[in-house]
Order: structure tokens, then C-alpha cells, then sequence
């Protein structure tokens, strides 16, 4: 098996990944960018297929300018790229043996990768940029898994990438800032919005806008159009509303939606149930971060109880307690376009000091540098997520029967039973209920399911654990795990 | 977390330690003699070697006249216990294919089958094409294989979890997340164990740590010889039926046969061999390497592959399947891959139910009806011989 070696690896090519791999590769070093989708640019720079370019707005167009930009630095720079790349297995030191004697330095990482051109690279490396990024969070509800669901990234994504329109009647809901990126994508492809909804009130934390979204002038373009979307097509504007039921079976897809009140902390309040005649429901709330790789890896997490989900814990070099493994972009807390590029230019200016390309002087004098622009860009991430941030009382709106763990069927009641027979964490659960078992091994449930298990025993989500990440990462083909001689 | 523990028994009359289907099963056949039982264990149900066990209760890798009696008796009481609890441990009698895909591999088998027949177990050889037919996923390198009816497969969580309830049920104290820190004794009188939540006071200690075992022993200073012996395992996506029953590489048998007991963390010696089987649920488990690994339980790129590898060869058909994950256990394996189960020497309060291998869910129900046998007096001392502390004295 023959072994690639790099200087640094980035994994994930949206903004921060993007950044990292060319603040790296301009110093020399050999640099691999890996991404998992089929062209670069993650959520932000969506790239269109050739027949939708230019069906969308003035926004997206300056964002695939920013895109076609970036991507010119990358070759200029020689970075390599492996685009529809996933990452199933890295591996620390010895515990990649190859089965040869020949072993992995102790400091150095194996990557195995899977490609459908490539479908067993390795590769090697001494420091390690991830920037998975998130996905938006569900939260589960009566109806949630019936057909015509679908997330605001979801929508962005089909309608972008595929011309789809995903409904005629569409209400959107949850909270977050994607929701209003939804609500224009979807009035500009010609879906009527029945109405949107937010969990958090108009006024929630207002006071803070001036100094969070001070320079942040591309932002307050992007909530003008939001708005005007909004106003031009009447748009009824629900705050501390959330969805209560989905209507329809798995054979009709969604026929309505039932909606209510939700009081601050997210508990509905019940009386004040409508129902919307809709096709479509458009939900989420906020993100949740792809830590698998972090996990998979070892490195500790924090848990955001804004978010309701686990991060990477990292220092100011965005290092995490794992030497070698850096993290940037929306991984480590969601804090938008720009703070991602920041920290891909500080992974990437950390990641150089390791393999010995940058002296720690030299290092800490550019760190130094992008300082008041991180915390600039941070402090606009705070004041979103205090604002958006995910009520735990809307788990009040589950019912024995709601499926909580979409790959294995397992519903509320299943959970309570295993708490019943004894599982006090994750771990306990699993063993208990076949929770997280399935084919996204929890990576979508891990957090509804903590949330539930710390709701039984009034304790906090911390004390619930986080799942055990095994190789491989992503499901793989049997023939892919092994070289054929 | 913290295990919300609020009852730690102040006196029990058998303080089990250790809570995987060894333990529970001790649990739950002691508590239906009607003897007090508290079991002890320092994580969770079945979260140790049970979680990363494969789900097949094998008859055709048991090649020894003690060993095939003693699985025999088990998968008998299996059935019962399959029939009385209230929930199914997708206990099964699905039978198991020993597959030779070389020459040298079919001499091992027909070898086995052999003595396999004299030891009264029902065999039948079947060819290459009749292999394929009794499991289609075979692929042609199937040459011939071995075909046992009796063998079983089970889900080691839904059993662990079945002996748990059904103790519990009766009485038995499960205490979870409470760890032993020492075990007091009066001469060779057992009187409390220690815990690091409190001391509970017993005359009678059943050691059923598993890979741990020595360690709990060596609280009575009695030396254990039971070391771990670390096997990786896959698990594939959910997939429509498309085989019944086990299907167990002549490699595998090799491999179990060629392990040394002398587990040396030092000069690690990986060998491999396949048991397949489609649970319940759909997934295909693939098992599984043997390690001496000490106690790590990490999966290794070089495990994962050459599973991979020996599996694309045997079930070609499979060669698509997307794996899920890897996962990994430790077998406490004894030098003579025996079980040690009886009182120990000198100290007749501390009863041994460990180093079952990898055999521990084919032997975890004849191993509890022992152990509680042994504590009413009962036993039938001959049939204990065995699987005695003593037998190691002689090194």
C-alpha cells in the first residue's frame, strides 16, 4: 500500500478549510485539501450546477465571485484536492500498523480515505485541519419523520443544486439564521410561505445588535432582502410560535401543520394550537456540529448550553487537547463566514508552527495580528446564539410514540423504558434500547437523546457522555476496508 | 454520570461482581434458589466483553468432550429460559456451516466433524454446492463444509439484559456503577466487600469479572491466571434476510486454535479467522480477530482489513455491504482456554465463574446454575473438575 505524505491536511472545503489550506500551502507547505462533497465550498459557497447558474440573487453571485477567488489562490498555491472524499479512519501512531512492522511515528497521523475513483488512499501527516462544519439540528415533534420535512439547509441545498421547488405551501419554522436565507430562497423559486415562525421573540437580546452587527455590513444586506421578502409577499411573521405536529402519514406526506405558543424556555403553551394548511414544513433548530472526526479522534468537547450540542474544546492557537488536531469554521461554535476564515487562517498559521515552517515568534506575532477581527466576528456568533438559542422546554412537545432515533425506530417510550431498566448515559441506552446503533451511528439522535436522558434524571448533558466513534467513520463497502494484492 | 445508587445493601448472601452474562446469569440463577444476591458492577450491564461479543452460541467449535457437554447443557437451558422470559433474546437454533476454502482447511474440518460425531454431536458434511445452498452467500471458494443444526445465535445485549431483569425480578440487588476496592476477610472466612460506596457483608464472593478477574483476585491475594485476549469485530448496515444461521471459517477455528494463552502485551500475534452471522435486526456481524493486546480495546486498521479481506474471499457476495462500525472486546482467556469455575483453594467463600474465552454467552446459562449449585451444596463435584482452580497448580 503505497502512502502519501503532506505537510498539513485540511478536512472540509467550506470557508475555514478553504482559508486554512491556503495560509498554509503560500508558506510551502505540501498541502491536501479533502472534502466530501463534489466541488469545494461547503453550505456557504454552494457551487450551482451549470443550468441553474445565475437563477439566483446578487448575494450568491458575490459569494461565488469570493468562491472562484479562492479557489484561483488554492491552485496558484498547489494545493492538492480530493473532492467526493470521505475520511473513514485516522489513526494516532501505532495503532495504525500497517501489519508490516512498519508503524506510524508516534506524532504523525494515517488517514484512510475513500473516493469512488480512489477508493483506498492514505495518506500521512503530521498536523491535521478539520473544518467539517454542522448540520442543522432537528428536534423532535409528533409527525417530524413524515415525508415533506425538510431542514432550511435541505431546501437551500435541493433548490440550489437541484432546481427543485420543494412544496407549493411551505411553513417555516424552528429558529436560526438559515430560516431567513430559506424563506428567500423559497419565495424566489416561487413557493408561497403560509407563514414563519420563530421560537424566540422579536426583542430578544435587540439591545445587543448595534455593537454586534457594527462592520457586519454584508449581514444587514442579507436581512434587508430577508425582510423584504418577508413584507412584499405578506408573510404572516409568528414569534415565540413553534410547530406542535406535523399532519399526514408516511403514504401522503405532510396535509398540515399544527402550531402554537411556546412560552421563553420553549414549553408550549397549550389552548393556543392552530392548524396551517400546508404541504411542506421547513424546520430546524439551529446546528449541530459534525464532531464524529474530533471524536473519533479523542479530543475532549464542550458542551454549549446555547446550542444544546458538544464542540470541540480548542485553545486560542485552535489546537485541540489532541497535539497535531486543529479546528476551524462553524465545528467550533457557529459563528458564520467570516469568523470561519479567521480560524482557518490561525489553524493554518498554528498548523505550519508545528511541522516547523513557522517559528513560535513568528507564529504568535500573526496570531496576535488577526486577534481583534476573531473577537469581532465572535462577538456577532454570542449575540446570535443567545438570540437563536435552542429551548430545552420543546422537548415537551414529544409523545411516547415520536421517533427519536430515525435509523433504528426507537421512540420516546423505548428511551423511558431503558432509563426505567436502568441506563444512566448514552452508552446505557444503546445497550438498553438500540439507540444510535444504526447507519448514522447517533450522529443525528447523540443530542436529542442526551437531552432526553438528562431531562429523566435531572442531571446535566455533560454527565450523559458522548458517543464512542469507531472506525469506520462513514459506513464503507467491505470491498473498500482492505487492499486487494 | 454519577450512578444514582441509592441502595447499596448493608448484607447480602452472595455478592456477585461483575455484571456481564457470566455475572447476570449467576444473578439470576442464584436468586431463583432463593439465595440474597447483590451484584456489583463498576460500569454498566453488559458494557464490557458482552457488548463486543459476536451473537452465535456455537456447538462446532466446542471439540472437546467437556467443553461440547457443558455448551450443550447451556443451549438447553437456553431454550428455557427463551421460553419463560418475557422477552426474546433472539435465542435461536439456526444451525452453523464450518467452511474449508483449501485442502489443508478441509482436512481441518472433516477432522473436526470426526471427532466432533464420536463426541455425539449431529454433523453432516456437506460439499461445496450444497454449502451454497444451505448459504447462499457463500461464494466458490467454498470447497466443502461442516453442518451442525443444533448451534445457536442470540443477541448478547437482549440476554444480559434478559438474566438482569429476571434477577432483579427476584430480588437480586444490581448495583450499577459501584466498584469493589477490596474484599475483608476473617482466616479463610470471607465477611464484607468493599466498595467505593459503601461495605456490604457476605461470607460468599463470586468473582465474575471477566477480563478483570485477576485483579479482584489478587484483593484475597490469590493469583488468577486469566488474561485478555482482544477480538475486532464489524457490524454491517441493516440488510433484507439473506442467510440463516452461523457461518464459521475453518480459518477461524485455526486461528482459536493457535492462539497462546500466554497473552503477552509485548509481542503482539494477530491471527484471524471469520464467524458471520445476520442478527434479528438485519445486520451482518463479522467476527472477529485474537489479539494478546492487554487491556486495550482500540481498533486497528490492520483488524478492520484482513476481516475485510477473509470476508470478500468466503462471501463475495457481500463485498458491497457498507460496514457501520468497528468494534472491539477483551475474552478472559485461561492457558488451557478452560473456564475457572468453583470455590478457591483455601478460601472457600470466594467462587470463581471466569475466563470463559470467547465462549462466554454459549456458557453463561450452565455457568449460573452451577455457581448456584455450588452455593447450596448441591454440585456435582465431579462434573467441576475441570474447570478447577487446582488444575494450574502443578506449573
Amino acid at each position: 500500500m503505497s502512502i502519501l505524505n503532506y505537510d498539513v491536511v485540511v478536512i472540509g472545503g467550506g470557508p475555514a478549510g478553504i482559508t486554512a489550506a491556503i495560509e498554509t500551502a503560500s508558506a510551502g507547505a505540501r498541502m491536501l485539501l479533502i472534502d466530501s462533497g463534489n466541488a469545494l465550498g461547503g453550505h456557504f459557497y454552494k457551487q450551482l450546477p451549470a443550468q441553474l447558474a445565475g437563477k439566483f440573487d446578487a448575494l450568491h453571485e458575490a459569494g461565488q465571485q469570493e468562491l472562484r477567488a479562492k479557489l484561483d489562490a488554492l491552485s496558484r498555491n498547489s494545493v492538492e484536492i480530493w473532492c467526493s472524499t470521505q475520511v473513514w479512519g485516522i489513526f494516532h501512531g501505532a495503532e495504525a500498523t500497517f501489519g508490516n512492522g512498519k508503524d506510524n511515528a508516534d506524532d504523525a497521523f494515517t488517514l484512510y480515505t475513500e473516493n469512488p475513483d480512489h477508493p483506498q488512499r492514505v495518506v500521512q501527516t503530521r498536523a491535521l485541519i478539520l473544518a467539517p462544519g454542522v448540520y442543522d439540528r432537528p428536534l423532535p415533534f409528533p409527525g417530524w419523520t413524515i415525508p415533506g420535512i425538510i431542514t432550511p439547509g435541505g431546501t437551500d441545498f435541493i433548490v440550489k443544486t437541484q432546481g427543485i421547488v420543494p412544496g407549493a405551501r411551505v411553513v417555516v419554522a424552528g429558529t436560526g439564521p438559515l430560516q431567513m436565507a430559506a424563506v428567500t430562497t423559497l419565495v424566489d423559486a416561487g413557493a408561497e410561505i403560509v407563514a414563519f415562525l420563530d421560537t424566540c421573540a422579536a426583542g430578544d437580546e435587540w439591545w445587543r445588535l448595534p455593537t454586534a452587527l457594527w462592520g457586519q455590513w454584508s449581514r444587514l444586506i442579507e436581512g434587508a432582502t430577508f425582510l423584504r421578502s418577508l413584507l412584499v409577499h405578506r408573510v404572516p411573521f409568528l414569534f415565540r410560535h413553534a410547530i406542535f405536529r406535523a399532519l399526514g402519514t408516511p403514504e401522503t406526506g405532510v396535509t398540515g401543520a399544527i402550531i402554537g405558543q411556546v412560552d421563553a424556555e420553549g414549553k408550549p403553551i397549550r389552548g393556543t394550537e392552530k392548524t396551517l394548511d400546508v404541504d411542506t414544513i421547513c424546520v430546524a433548530y439551529g446546528f449541530a456540529p459534525s464532531i464524529e472526526l474530533t471524536l473519533h479522534l479523542g479530543c475532549a468537547h464542550d458542551y454549549s448550553p446555547r446550542l444544546c450540542a458538544h464542540f470541540p474544546r480548542h485553545d486560542d492557537r485552535m489546537q485541540t487537547d489532541v497535539p497535531g488536531v486543529f479546528v476551524a469554521g462553524d465545528v467550533t461554535g457557529v459563528g458564520g463566514k467570516g469568523l470561519a476564515g479567521l480560524q482557518g487562517q490561525v489553524a493554518g498559521i498554528s498548523a505550519l508552527e508545528r511541522v516547523g515552517r513557522l517559528s513560535p515568534e513568528s507564529a504568535n506575532a500573526r496570531r496576535a495580528q488577526l486577534r481583534p477581527s476573531v473577537e469581532h466576528e465572535s462577538r456577532f456568533g454570542a449575540m446570535l446564539w443567545d438570540r437563536f438559542r435552542i429551548r430545552p422546554g420543546l422537548l415537551d412537545l414529544i409523545e411516547d410514540d415520536t421517533v427519536i432515533c430515525r435509523c433504528e425506530g426507537i421512540t420516546a417510550a423505548q428511551i423511558k423504558a431503558g432509563v426505567a431498566d436502568g441506563a444512566h448515559d448514552f452508552r446505557g441506552a444503546k445497550i438498553r434500547t438500540r439507540v444510535g446503533m444504526g447507519v448514522c451511528q447517533g450522529r443525528y439522535c447523540y443530542s436529542n437523546v442526551a437531552m432526553l436522558l438528562a431531562r429523566a434524571h435531572q442531571c446535566s448533558v455533560p454527565e450523559i457522555g458522548l458517543p464512542h466513534i469507531r472506525p469506520p467513520v462513514v459506513p464503507i463497502q467491505i470491498k473498500n476496508l482492505f487492499v486487494t494484492s | 454520570m454519577t450512578h444514582p445508587i441509592q441502595d447499596l445493601p448493608s448484607s447480602a448472601d452472595v455478592v456477585v461482581v461483575g455484571g456481564g452474562v457470566v455475572g447476570t446469569s449467576i444473578a439470576y440463577f442464584c436468586s431463583r434458589a432463593g439465595v440474597r444476591v447483590c451484584l456489583l458492577e463498576r460500569d454498566d450491564i453488559g458494557a464490557g466483553t458482552t457488548s463486543a461479543a459476536a451473537a452465535a452460541a456455537l456447538l462446532q467449535t466446542k471439540t472437546s468432550a467437556t467443553k461440547l457437554a457443558f455448551a450443550n447443557e447451556s443451549l438447553a437451558l437456553l431454550d428455557q429460559l427463551h421460553d419463560e422470559f418475557d422477552r426474546s433474546f433472539e435465542f435461536e437454533h439456526t444451525g452453523s456451516l464450518l467452511a474449508a476454502c483449501s485442502e489443508t482447511e478441509w482436512q481441518v474440518v472433516q477432522d473436526v466433524a470426526a471427532t466432533l460425531q464420536k463426541l455425539g454431536l449431529a454433523v453432516q458434511m456437506v460439499d461445496g454446492a450444497q454449502a451454497r445452498a444451505l448459504m447462499p452467500v457463500l461464494g466458490p471458494t467454498v470447497l466443502g463444509a461442516s453442518f451442525s443444526p443444533a448451534d445457536a445465535q442470540v443477541n448478547p445485549l437482549e440476554l444480559v439484559m434478559a438474566y438482569a431483569r429476571a434477577a432483579r425480578r427476584l430480588g437480586a440487588q444490581l448495583c450499577i456503577g459501584v466498584q469493589v476496592t477490596g474484599i475483608e476477610k476473617q482466616g479463610d472466612r470471607i465477611v464484607a466487600v468493599m466498595t467505593n460506596k459503601g461495605k456490604i457483608r457476605t461470607g460468599t464472593v463470586v468473582n465474575a469479572a471477566g477480563v478483570w478477574a485477576s485483579r479482584v483476585a489478587q484483593m484475597v491475594g490469590l493469583e488468577m491466571p486469566v488474561a485478555p485476549l482482544k477480538g475486532e469485530l464489524l457490524i454491517t448496515q441493516a440488510m433484507l434476510r439473506r442467510m440463516r444461521g452461523t457461518l464459521i471459517s475453518a480459518k477461524y477455528l485455526l486461528s482459536k486454535a493457535s492462539t497462546t494463552a500466554t497473552a503477552d502485551a509485548t509481542s503482539p500475534k494477530r491471527t484471524v479467522g471469520i464467524t458471520l452471522v445476520q442478527v434479528a435486526r438485519g445486520n451482518f456481524l463479522v467476527g472477529s480477530t485474537r489479539e494478546p493486546a492487554g487491556y486495550d480495546s482500540r481498533n486497528t486498521y490492520a483488524g478492520i482489513s484482513e476481516l475485510c479481506r477473509l470476508l470478500a474471499d468466503i462471501t463475495p457476495s457481500l463485498a458491497n455491504v457498507h460496514v457501520i462500525r468497528a468494534y472491539a472486546g477483551l475474552r478472559p482467556l485461561t492457558p488451557d482456554q478452560m473456564p475457572i469455575i468453583g470455590r478457591a483453594p483455601g478460601l472457600p467463600g470466594f467462587i470463581a465463574a471466569t475466563g470463559h474465552g470467547g465462549d462466554g454467552l454459549a456458557f453463561s446459562a450452565i455457568t449460573g446454575k452451577i455457581v448456584a449449585e455450588i452455593f447450596s451444596g448441591t454440585v456435582d463435584s465431579d462434573k467441576l473438575k475441570p474447570f478447577a482452580w487446582e488444575r494450574f497448580d502443578a506449573n
